[in-house]
């Protein structure tokens, strides 16, 4: 039992490195289509690159603007906390959410004015 | 120094550089991004917009301001929403001012009180539902915009403070504190829109937009540009009431 443990974690790093590293192909590609203006399709990648690995702030990062951009956001600031939660202090994560909260401030305003 | 593994230590250091290093050199694309933003209020249930022309001051102008607001809002509403636009030869609302005037003072030269009764008057006409339901059943019924424009002139010169760094006799700079006249003068333009249902007659929404341009001694502009300038900065607020907005901006994605 010694022996199969250390064997059975030993077999589990490199299906979890290649889960992260399949992860982060589908976080390029969603870029890619991003910069494209394929919105959906990039919310769909970054989505299966936290599918694959859940711990990938980038992707969170990345799907929080692409649920904005779509105007999911409530589902967009959830993304932005469990990006900034996974890398807490990174200036490009926290200044997106920033422009986000602005933006949403801006919103929020404009619906109080609803009759 | 060789680890138990008879490699060199240097290798493990190595390995445990990589991710540090390529989390320094984590790439970032910039990306435009266009958020949405809801119009104020649903006109989904609208086929048509009317534009029913403003209240304005009585007497003299520099600039037509119902009928020059009237004609850029048809525009607008032509190329950037859904509704048809329709085209009364005169905006409609005129008849009903004018029979104000006529019954305050034929003349159109208004004393004090009696532009106050003017500004009253029409008022009753902008709240009098009945007339806009009237108005409405006229236009089978459309989406009607009207309400209050005022166009004003400004001066707001004066002294302002300013600090300047000037050379003492030794050459040494010194930071000198003063005012200056500054010559601004400008326009105010101020624009209390109503969309009103044509169906009932009754009050949608109601919002007001300040805008003010203000010039330097050296630049001249005459009332029409500025009150063009000014529209220009109002027309996008006016059209996020009825019409969805985005807001521009960008974003960072992380690789």
């Amino acid at each position: 039992m010694r022996v199969i443990i250390p064997l059975l974690l030993l077999s589990l790093v490199p299906g979890t490195s290649r889960a992260a590293s399949r992860s982060e192909q589908e976080t390029r590609f969603g870029i890619d289509v991003a910069r494209k203006g394929l919105w959906s399709e990039a919310r769909f990648r970054f989505e299966k690159a936290l599918e694959l690995d859940s711990q990938n702030a980038s992707a969170f990062n990345n799907l929080a603007v692409a649920l904005e951009q779509q105007g999911d956001f409530e589902k967009a600031r959830e993304a932005y906390d469990k990006a900034l939660k996974l890398k807490p202090g990174d200036s490009y994560i926290q200044q997106n959410f920033d422009l986000f909260k602005e933006a949403d401030a801006k919103r929020n305003r404009k619906a109080k004015k609803k009759p | 120094m060789p680890s138990a593994t008879g490699r060199p230590r240097r290798s493990l250091s190595a390995v445990a550089l990589v991710p540090l290093l390529s989390a320094a050199c984590a790439t970032f694309v910039e990306v435009p991004v266009e958020t949405p933003l809801n119009s104020k209020i649903d006109v989904s249930s609208f086929r048509r917009v009317l534009i029913a022309g403003f209240v304005t001051e009585p007497g003299e102008a520099d600039v037509d301001l119902s009928t020059e607001t009237s004609r850029l809002i048809q525009n607008q509403l032509r190329a950037g929403s859904k509704l048809q636009v329709l085209e009364p030869d005169r905006p409609p609302l005129g008849d009903a001012l004018d029979k104000i005037q006529q019954s305050i003072n034929p003349s159109g030269k208004y004393s004090k009180a009696e532009r106050e009764q003017y500004r009253l008057e029409a008022d009753k006409v902008l709240q009098d539902g009945e007339y806009w339901r009237k108005l409405g059943e006229e236009y089978q019924s459309p989406l009607i915009v009207t309400g209050r424009l005022g166009f004003e002139e400004q001066n707001r010169s004066g002294f302002q403070s300013e600090e300047r760094v000037i050379r003492d006799p030794s050459n040494r700079p010194r930071l000198v504190r003063g005012n200056r006249y500054l010559e601004r003068k400008g326009f105010t333009l101020s624009a209390d829109f109503y969309f009103l249902d044509g169906r009932s007659g009754a009050l949608l929404h109601k919002e007001k937009f300040t805008e003010e341009v203000l010039y330097g001694d050296e630049q001249k502009a005459s009332p029409l540009s500025s009150y063009f300038e000014l529209m220009d900065r109002l027309l996008p607020n006016f059209l996020g009431v009825i019409s969805p907005q985005k807001i521009r901006g960008t974003r960072v994605l992380l690789q």
